[in-house]
């Protein structure tokens, strides 16, 4: 169903194409510019996969992380290049070309002369995969050039290699740089810059020809947009960005440096500890496999163990070196994301699983609410553990102290909801051989649905996945995850557009994704009049 | 004083100039800034007795043998950190070095408030154009277990909202440093060439780039460019060692694990003393985790999150083993202490020609108070008296900041935010 706000830009596009002027749109008048964007590890690793035939992901252990901002990796007014980053990228392309040359030689370069000639060939037709769109006279040269020294010096092979090092390393790689004309304000986007923002967004990574090819004829621009869309949703690679996102959204890096008092938690082990991480990375991998709603990716009962953690998770024993399995639990015992193993260990205390931890995550990253922060002359501190009372019955002081009850009431009232998992992520009807309550109260929540009390986290959940407030708090997150930056007033219209779109989809991530390129911010070129 | 981060990057020029201005002398002078989070134990941290007569608390016992080369202060506020955005830590580790306060921004801090990088460049990175840079880095940011991306795990700013994040991997300090494990030389020589053309055809891109871009996206890859220029230094550098040939490469270690923290800051000091002692950098800063950890550090046997013990009340007896961690981080200090003792240079030691800087956030994270801010300086580099206990009246930490500027020969009458010096230091020196 096409709103009509979207009804009125498609018109708006065509009288631009026909040369006339268009009236400010109210949906792009005030648009931020979208900066140029620096690659990520994450699309860095997709990238060299498609456009090197390279799986080894060599990016994600040997760049330096990206600063997360409001959880995500890709805003690009905090990721830019360091130090080490540069000498890491050195050796990162040197390595990638080397694989290249050595394992995919002739599928690199389109010819069998050993000459300066077919060099120009290679150039031509790697730059233009590698750039993401056909190289410039002034780049053909520059290229031509270092591989003409290194053919002198080294040879055709290592020609070869040297120049790939050198597209890899190279600004036009490494930025999606997006090119302007001399006026000020709201412009034609280039269909090659349209090309790369679609395939970043749905794919993690470089289009592939068939975009690249519709870029070439300017149909992305106007008619091919839609179809194009529908088309790289279906590929497999659309899987990838949604399990990346929730891998961060999840904080699924920390649980590698996850410790636990080995006095409280016997169990937990390194292994195990990488363990639960890849079963979280499994769970989500699986989830966004198949179009995915946000009732599945909430309310889903699958959990995938492996030896380390059979046993522990309710699931039997799984014999040793047998690798993960699928495996569908009870249903009170797992609710989706947020009640994967790893991910409640992570917000837990070394000691104790921490109802705080998990109310604020809820709050924050699924209903979108702002906690308050605890006043200046509180101690923000765990209570102590100890052997005769319930998590629940400690952390209660927090909703009977006068000044604290205002805001635990709301964020006890859902962490309390995840009483049945401890600080291991461990199912229990008992703490401490008292039976466990999980009972709480929504509060404060905007969507008037939401309110109200429930019994554990499973209704909790069930409510949560087909609530309004969760899906356009999910939509704003992902068109945070598509511009690389913080919504302003300005997008307020296309957040707004994909809010709908997302809820009327069902909550289904793909209509989410796709109302998100039809919307008008994403679309957007925006040159903001200099300062 | 705000120098432009060209001006940084190009320190080198001014390497002359300084090695004339401290005369005699012709070693540099070096400089090392170490931070932990969450403030100290106070009850076990400050030393009793005057200023030159004085007994080391618990915490500083490792540094007995040392005392004479030390400083122990007193009563110094991170008063810039109480203002601006952010929470407590995020303010603090900001101001650490920089005496800056933060810009608006999107990272979230223990409490849920947000903020972004610190408004200006840090000491370390202005300390770069008075002491001159080493034959490869001109600075090294080195990690243990400084996991956070963001605000709350950044101490070093070459300029406002230029942060400079930390390595916390040894190999990667390690490569840094001394590049490839070496080979044959005409291998190394044949690398070397093509590196340098590599770099070459790279750096003739970002003219071609830029064309057509928003002004803020040209600037962007003219940071970028720097770097570039940056890197193409380093690799042409590398052989130029021969009296300083590379220790053994560090083994691989688990270094985003807080149970690796004893093995990783062990390594990392190893690999800076070396780097000291060839002149390949002058300029360090060691981060012993960021301000937003909720670790233990159960390779001494803290389980509970140190975070969560710094926050617990002085009364309470688990508060103590905060000074276990101070203890640890003191040792720390120690252990380079020791080691640069032991390293000549010139007609002394390295120790001599260093200065070493330790302290926190915070004072006391039980009142997420920026009072009484832990500080221990070390060595002679900057020309201080040591031995003594300085205790100061609630004096701004962007004093101190300025006064160990000015150690080095900087100029000036105002470190950091506008409004927060009133002066450089007294009785340093």
């Amino acid at each position: 169903m096409r709103r009509p706000g979207s009804l009125k830009l498609l018109v708006l596009l065509v009288v631009a194409g026909c040369k006339t002027q268009p009236p400010p749109d109210p949906c792009t008048s005030s648009l931020r510019a979208t900066p140029a964007r620096l690659l990520t590890r994450f699309e860095v690793d997709n990238t060299l996969r498609d456009l090197l035939a390279d799986g080894t992901r060599p990016a994600q252990s040997g760049l330096p992380a990206e600063p997360l901002a409001l959880g995500l990796d890709n805003n690009t007014d905090v990721y830019t290049v360091t130090q080490p980053f540069q000498s890491q990228l050195l050796d990162l392309a040197e390595a990638a070309a080397t694989r290249a040359v050595r394992d995919h030689f002739t599928d690199l370069v389109p010819c069998s002369g050993q000459d300066l000639a077919c060099g120009s060939q290679f150039i031509e037709s790697f730059g233009g995969r590698a750039f993401r769109r056909p190289l410039s006279g002034e780049e053909l040269d520059t290229f031509n050039q270092l591989f003409d020294t290194a053919l002198t010096a080294e040879g055709f092979n290592a020609a070869v290699e040297t120049t790939v090092t050198a597209f890899l390393m190279s600004p036009q790689f490494l930025y999606r740089l997006e090119p302007f004309d001399e006026t000020e304000g709201a412009q034609q986007l280039d269909a090659y810059a349209l090309a790369s923002r679609m395939s970043y967004f749905l794919w993690g990574s470089m289009p592939d020809e068939v975009l690249l090819g519709s870029a070439a004829t300017g149909a992305l621009l106007t008619t091919d947009l839609e179809a194009q869309t529908a088309r790289m949703l279906k590929d497999p690679r659309a899987a990838e960005p949604p399990a990346h996102f929730f891998s961060l959204w999840l904080h699924a890096d920390a649980i590698s440096g996850l410790e636990k008092d080995p006095a409280m938690y016997p169990a937990f082990t390194p292994a195990l500890r990488t363990s639960m991480k890849r079963s979280l990375e499994l769970f989500v991998s699986d989830t966004f496999a198949k179009s995915p709603t946000m009732s599945t990716a909430l309310t889903s009962s699958t959990l995938f163990v492996d030896d380390q953690m059979g046993g522990m998770y309710g699931t039997g024993p799984v014999t040793p070196g047998s690798g993960f399995m699928r495996v569908e639990m009870p249903q009170a015992q797992r609710t989706g994301l947020t009640t994967q193993p790893g991910f409640l260990a992570y917000l837990s205390a070394p000691d104790q699983s921490s109802p705080v931890r998990r109310g604020v995550f809820v709050l924050e990253k699924v209903m979108c609410l702002t906690v308050p922060p605890p006043p200046p002359s509180v101690n923000a501190v765990p209570p102590d553990v100890d052997a005769t009372s319930t998590t629940r019955e400690r952390f209660a002081v927090h909703t009977t102290t006068a000044g604290c009850s205002g805001c635990h009431t709301l964020i006890d009232g859902i962490g309390f909801g995840f009483e049945n998992y401890d600080g291991m992520g461990a199912w229990r009807d008992l703490d401490n051989n008292k039976p466990v309550d999980a009972t709480g109260e929504v509060t404060q929540a905007t969507d008037e649905a939401l309110n109200g009390p429930y019994n554990g986290s499973r209704e909790l959940l069930t409510r949560l996945a087909t609530s309004r407030q969760v899906t356009d708090c999910m939509a704003t997150q992902w068109y945070r995850l598509a511009l690389g930056r913080v919504e302003t007033e300005g997008d307020r219209c296309s957040v707004t557009q994909s809010q709908e779109a997302f809820f009327e989809a069902g909550g289904n991530f793909d209509g989410l994704r796709a109302a998100i390129v039809k919307s008008p911010g994403f679309r957007a070129h925006v040159r903001e009049a200099a300062p | 004083m705000n120098p432009s981060r060209r001006d940084v990057l190009l320190g080198g020029t001014a390497l002359l100039a300084s090695a004339r201005a401290f005369g005699q002398s012709a070693r540099p002078k070096r400089f090392i800034a170490m931070y932990f989070p969450n403030g100290c134990f106070p009850q076990s941290w400050f030393p009793g007795g005057g200023e030159t007569s004085f007994t080391l608390a618990s915490s500083h016992a490792s540094l007995e043998p040392y005392k004479q080369h030390c400083l122990f202060f007193a009563g110094l506020d991170l008063k810039v950190a109480v203002s601006g955005p952010g929470e407590q830590h995020q303010r603090g580790i900001g101001a650490f070095l920089t005496g800056q306060t933060l810009q608006t921004g999107t990272f979230v801090g223990n409490d849920g408030t947000t903020s972004g990088w610190a408004n200006g460049a840090s000491l370390d990175q202005l300390l770069i154009p008075l002491v001159g840079r080493g034959s490869v880095a001109p600075s090294l940011q080195l990690g243990v277990r400084c996991n956070e991306r963001d605000v709350s795990g950044v101490i070093s700013y070459s300029g406002a909202a230029a942060p400079l994040l930390a390595q916390n991997d040894p190999s990667q300090t390690f490569k840094t440093l001394f590049g490839q494990v070496p080979g044959p030389p005409d291998e190394m020589e044949r690398r070397r060439r093509r590196r340098a053309s590599v770099l070459d055809a790279v750096k003739k891109q970002f003219p071609i780039s830029k064309r057509n871009l928003s002004k803020a996206d040209a600037e962007r890859l003219d940071r970028h460019l720097d770097e570039v220029r940056e890197l193409e230094t380093r690799v042409a550098g590398l052989p130029d060692n021969p009296n300083c040939p590379p220790p053994a490469a560090p083994p691989d270690v688990a270094f985003t694990s807080e149970a690796s923290m004893g093995q990783v800051a062990k390594l990392q000091a190893d690999l800076l003393v070396k780097a000291f002692e060839c002149d390949l950098t002058r300029v360090a800063t060691i981060a012993f985790s960021d301000a937003k950890n909720h670790i233990g550090m159960p390779f001494i046997g803290i389980t509970s999150g140190v975070h969560n013990i710094s926050h617990y009340g002085d009364s309470n007896p688990d508060r103590a083993e905060l000074a276990t961690r101070d203890r640890w981080v003191t040792e720390q200090l120690a252990y380079l202490v020791k080691k640069l003792k032991e390293t000549p240079d010139g007609n002394g030691t390295l120790l001599d020609n260093t200065l070493l800087m330790l302290g926190s956030e915070l004072g006391q994270g039980n009142t997420h108070s920026h009072d009484n801010v832990p500080l221990i300086l070390a060595g002679h580099g900057a020309g201080f008296r040591m031995g003594r206990y300085l205790k100061y009246n609630r004096t701004s930490w962007n004093d101190m900041l300025l006064g160990i500027y000015k150690g080095f020969g900087g100029t000036g009458d105002t470190f950091g935010a506008a409004g927060f010096t009133t002066g450089a230091l007294p009785h340093l020196t």
